[in-house]
């Protein structure tokens, strides 16, 4: 087996895996389809702090930029993650600061998905019921804006929980700029 | 990319010009910032947008509160220069009418009384 069929095969069975020893900060791996291919994975271990948020968000903008990834697909998914582990860390994984988070960001074409993964108990951000912004008197009110944010910013959000363990996937896709037309805004047609 | 602040500071009010990402965990640095502005005597803050790439919940909340706290006191709170994205999640959130938003920073400080700097 190649070093090629070797790589296909680890990715098929989502084995590259993030060395982790306690103690250090986690590494984050990269990993390339072969060439042919305009998908690409990257990957990233948090530790269970608030501290390591800007860390994340510095992760998905660095690896967005070097696509040329639009602004707005960038912010819709560092938005995301924000509220998505700021939750996570205050909530679901409270208190357990030995807990890792391990993030995962997929490009294809034009689109991105973005995966968390964790051992909190089980959330699923998609389907929580959002109370409403104002209360009887018409007050406004904080409560959940977080996700009410993720949700009108993201295409969809996707979540499974298989052993014991929650695999939240947010997904982005944007069209592709079109070049100026020439039918359309009386550009200069070329050619005969 | 860490939230930096520049201040313009206009006798008894101030511009806030704030650059980088308002994220859950600099939301708390904006926060104490401006508490900071309004502990020196700035009863009117002009917050400048136009290099913030981002403001998530937590710093929403934290303009939420400020401006409760300088409405208390006879201050006022004026946003200016928000970007397209940004003046999205203020749709979203459905608090562009709690504050006063102006186009440019010169509107902002007029609104407060201010001369316009330039």
């Amino acid at each position: 087996m190649g070093l090629r069929d070797r790589i296909d095969s680890k990715l098929g069975r989502g084995r590259i895996a993030t060395s982790l020893r306690l103690g250090r900060h986690p590494r984050h791996a990269k990993v390339r389809y072969p060439l042919g291919s305009t998908s690409s994975v990257t990957r990233l271990t948090l530790l269970n702090r608030l501290a390591e948020i800007p860390r994340a968000l510095d992760w998905v903008e660095a690896r967005c930029r070097r696509r040329a990834i639009p602004d707005d697909v960038v912010l819709a998914l560092s938005l995301s993650l924000d509220e998505l582990l700021h939750n996570l860390m205050t909530h679901g994984l409270h208190g357990q600061e030995h807990a890792r988070i391990k993030l995962q960001l997929s490009f294809d074409g034009h689109q991105v998905m973005l995966s968390i993964e964790d051992d909190a108990p089980a959330f699923d951000p998609w389907a929580v019921p959002l109370p409403p912004l104002r209360n009887a008197q018409g007050e406004w009110r904080i409560g959940a804006l977080g996700l009410r944010f993720v949700r009108a910013m993201v295409d969809d959000i996707s979540c499974r929980r298989i052993r014991g363990r929650n695999f939240t996937r947010v997904r982005k896709s944007w069209r592709e700029a079109r070049p100026p037309d020439s039918a359309t805004d009386g550009g200069v047609r070329l050619g005969p | 990319m860490a939230l930096r602040f520049a201040v313009e500071d206009l006798e008894d009010f101030a511009v806030l010009i704030p650059s980088g990402r308002v994220d859950s965990v600099s939301a708390r640095d904006l926060e104490s910032r401006l508490v900071r502005l309004i502990d020196t005597g700035k009863g009117r803050v002009v917050i400048d947008f136009s290099n913030i790439g981002y403001i998530g919940s937590g710093g929403i909340r934290v303009l939420m509160l400020i401006e409760r706290r300088l409405a208390e006191h006879s201050g006022r709170l004026v946003l200016c220069c928000l970007p397209e994205l940004i003046a999205r999640l203020f749709r979203i959130a459905e608090i562009e009418d709690m504050f006063t938003i102006l186009p440019t920073r010169d509107e902002a400080i007029a609104n407060l009384g201010g001369e316009p700097s330039g």
